[in-house]
């Protein structure tokens, strides 16, 4: 085996290891971004599947546990009716309020709840014009 | 200060435009003259940029607030320094800053008399001046850090409290440091290519400029992921978030090209990789800024959409196209002077490692803009989570530290096993024990951390031998003492040990992003006046809430005293900071740093009475290394690149020599 053919097995081995990293890695770990719209109205197939949906807070569901920290609330499209109802066990963020947008990520479960790991809020803030983008992480459970 | 500043960027805009059609017309007509003024210009650039550079610091530290921008980052109450970093807080300012600095370095080129370099020069000179246009014309027309408000407020809206930490003044500066460096390597190599003197001249040339570049973004990426620990308070410091990938996209490619210019200094090869390196590395500093300023993916440095990401985006554009153009058209001279002999020598080792960093940084662009990618094609949103990085990463990293250890022993050309045996065997032998020890005592069981700790420790053994060898070498030949020995190996070395402390530095920081991110420990608690937490081997009491006011903040902090095995060890206050300035509440974290772990207390909540307290406590083993590796790698850096006049004018006559 010469030379050239040695290291084009070597370089071929580390380009399989990587594709096979990548493309198997790409899928698993992306979250789908989802209206809340959507998630209701699939329904069932979107159960244990990672999805990232965000919506306004409705001030008066909001339902915090400090001592078993855990966080109970609902969410509502800007301008739609549908609610979907989230629980998030970890700690309630500063400015979680009415009207705020929080990002949750997590999965959808049978029993008609969106069950959160993670909890992000946008923050509504006095700078708005040059902040529109502000997130906030409130909590980073990786 | 307003009108100074601006008549100066503008000034500095025509003086640009000047230069760049001297250079061309010079250059074209071998108009000595010509060239001389067009150099003039260059000059007079550095010094406009450094006029509206100091009227916008001037205008910042005396709280002009009739200027938008002041008005906007800075307030009366803000301590100096702050007012000072406000000048990188904002998008214009630090666009000024990177057209300042841009227009400095134009000018040591420019100013440099090394007549090795006196073909390329001018040459590289127009391309760095056509890099500042895009700067000038984004100044004038977009961003103009001196836009007036039109009226002066009674006071300023103050910096974001988040941005005011040590951190976050170095950060930026280091970072763009990094990013503008990058352009003068990629100067030189377009000229190289142009006048088709594909050999090693450039690289001799530029790699003082390219391992500066290099050690800033080390230094800007390592003290941005410091900021995130002591100032965001989630407990980490890396969160694969776009614009931490943006900026380490660059310091990847870059690291793989300081490694293969190697080869073609020695060896006369890999000239059309390098090349591609070098492009892709600039264009990936612009991309980074296209990505931070666009608020086309959501990330912790969002600083609000404008049309800057665009233009930017095009610029890049502009860029790849060019280059890769010439790049097209002189691809014949960049043939390979030898081919590769064996499998088994330090040419190959640094091809793979070439092969991984490039890979490596594939992964993280790809990972980056798949959520780009899948709502334009798939016209599904996506985000890509950290699982996905640290699976591509992590084995990528594995292997690239091993490769840190075996190929500075292997020799050039062809290695024989034989050589190979002699070099390795003790190294591999005691590394199998160390895997072992950490395996029985410590319970490092996972496969990852397991051979990540063992080949970081096999490189520290490799690295160790070599200084040995050489000082054991050197006594023996110069009767010399063990200090003096070591001191003058460095020093007449510079390249070599310099790099070998690099090494050093890099394994030091795996160890702590190893022992961070696969052990690290964390619990939320809610807990009532006078009661502790157990955790680990931490006692933590909590002696309730505090409030502290200043002219600035009021600050709410827990009291908490911790006991480490049962012996008092510190206090932490953790807090909550509500500034005069800013609605949201900002987390003040706190932490009791270690060498074997750091306890970090976030305070998360409280009830209304102040009774009950809501902590977040987390262990992370071994992060000051992370930390503390960082200073290792500039001194190795500095040592590599520290002048060394003698060894530097042989090495680029030779290679003239060549080219000629």
């Amino acid at each position: 085996m010469n030379q050239k053919t040695k290291m084009g097995i070597g370089i071929l081995i580390l380009l399989i290891g990587f594709g096979y990293l990548m493309f198997s890695g790409i899928s698993s770990s992306s979250s789908y971004f989802l209206t809340i719209e959507e998630v209701l109205a699939q329904g069932k197939e979107v159960y244990g599947k990672p999805l990232k949906v965000s919506g306004l807070i409705i001030g008066e569901s909001i339902d915090w546990n400090a001592e078993e920290l855990q966080l109970n609330f609902k969410i509502k499209e800007k301008d739609g009716n549908e609610v979907m109802a989230v629980r998030y066990s970890g700690v309630r963020p500063d400015n979680f309020k009415e009207g705020v947008t929080a990002i949750v990520q997590g999965t959808f479960t049978k029993e008609g709840y969106f069950k959160a790991d993670k909890l992000m809020l946008k923050c509504p803030s006095k700078y708005e014009e040059e902040n529109p983008e502000r997130v906030k992480e409130a909590k980073n459970n990786e | 200060m307003a009108e100074v500043g601006s008549i100066a960027l503008l000034i500095s805009l025509v003086v640009t435009i000047y230069s760049i059609v001297a250079y061309i017309l010079g250059l074209k007509q071998k108009n000595k003259r010509l060239l001389k003024s067009a150099e003039n210009g260059v000059f007079a650039n550095a010094i406009l940029t450094t006029v509206a550079s100091a009227a916008l610091l001037y205008a910042l530290v005396t709280s002009d607030f009739s200027i938008k921008y002041v008005a906007h980052y800075t307030n009366f109450a803000l301590p100096l320094a702050y007012k000072i970093s406000a000048f990188w807080a904002g998008n214009s300012g630090s666009l000024l800053l990177w057209y300042w600095v841009l227009s400095i370095y134009a000018a040591i080129i420019a100013s440099s008399k090394k007549p090795e370099g006196a073909q390329m020069r001018p040459y590289a000179s127009a391309v760095l001046m056509f890099i500042s246009l895009f700067f000038a014309l984004v100044l004038n027309f977009e961003a103009s850090p001196f836009a007036q408000l039109g009226f002066t407020p009674q006071d300023g809206q103050g910096l974001n409290p988040m941005l005011q930490n040590v951190g976050m003044v170095i950060h930026p500066v280091t970072t763009y440091l990094g990013y503008v460096g990058f352009a003068v390597p990629f100067a030189f190599a377009m000229a190289a290519l142009y006048l088709k003197k594909t050999g090693a001249t450039w690289i001799k040339l530029t790699r003082r400029w390219t391992l500066i570049a290099w050690l800033f973004l080390s230094i800007g990426i390592v003290s941005g992921g410091q900021w995130a620990y002591v100032e965001l308070g989630w407990g980490g410091y890396w969160a694969w978030d776009p614009v931490e990938n943006a900026s380490l996209l660059p310091w990847l490619t870059s690291t793989a090209f300081f490694h293969s210019v190697m080869i073609q200094e020695r060896k006369g090869m890999l000239k059309i990789w390098n090349v591609l390196l070098i492009i892709i590395t600039f264009a990936l500093t612009l991309f980074g800024t296209f990505l931070t300023r666009s608020g086309i993916l959501s990330s912790v440095h969002a600083f609000g959409e404008s049309q800057i990401g665009l233009y930017f985006l095009i610029f890049m554009g502009v860029i790849l196209a060019g280059s890769l153009n010439l790049f097209a058209i002189r691809r014949k001279s960049l043939e390979s002077e030898n081919e590769f002999e064996s499998t088994l020598s330090k040419e190959s080792s640094f091809l793979f490692n070439n092969l991984l960093l490039v890979g490596s940084a594939f992964a993280v662009f790809w990972g980056t803009i798949y959520p780009i990618i899948s709502e334009a094609v798939r016209g599904v949103k996506v985000t890509v989570g950290p699982p996905f990085f640290n699976q591509v990463n992590v084995p990528i990293g594995i292997l690239l530290v091993i490769l840190t250890g075996i190929c500075p022993l292997i020799a050039w050309r062809k290695s024989s096993w034989q050589n190979f045996r002699k070099n390795f065997l003790a190294p591999l032998v005691l590394s199998i024990i160390f895997a072992a020890g950490i395996y029985i005592t410590m319970g490092v069981n996972e496969i990852y951390p397991l051979l990540a700790l063992t080949s970081s420790f096999f490189v520290f053994l490799t690295i160790i031998m070599e200084f040995y060898r050489g000082v054991k070498a050197r006594m023996k030949m110069t009767d010399e003492g063990l200090m003096t020995a070591l001191f003058r190996l460095v020093s007449r070395n510079r390249r070599r040990y310099g790099g070998y402390i690099v090494h050093l530095a890099v394994v030091i920081m795996i160890i702590g992003i190893t022992g961070s991110s696969a052990y690290k420990l964390e619990r939320e608690v809610t807990v009532n006046q006078g009661e502790v937490i157990h955790f680990e081997e931490y006692d933590i009491t909590y002696h309730g809430l505090k409030v502290q006011k200043d002219p600035n903040k009021d600050t709410v902090y827990a009291n908490l005293s911790v006991k480490k095995n049962g012996k008092p060890y510190t206090t932490l206050r953790p807090a909550k900071q509500y500034f005069k300035t800013w609605e949201e509440p900002v987390t003040e974290v706190d932490f009791k740093s270690g060498i074997e772990e750091d306890l970090y207390i976030i305070l998360a909540g409280w009830s209304d009475s102040g009774a009950q307290a809501i902590l977040k406590v987390v262990i992370n083993p071994l992060v000051s290394w992370l930390f503390f590796g960082i200073n290792i790698l500039i001194v190795g850096t500095l040592i590599a690149v520290w002048p060394d006049d003698r060894q530097r004018s042989i090495e680029l006559l030779k290679e003239m020599h060549k080219d000629a």
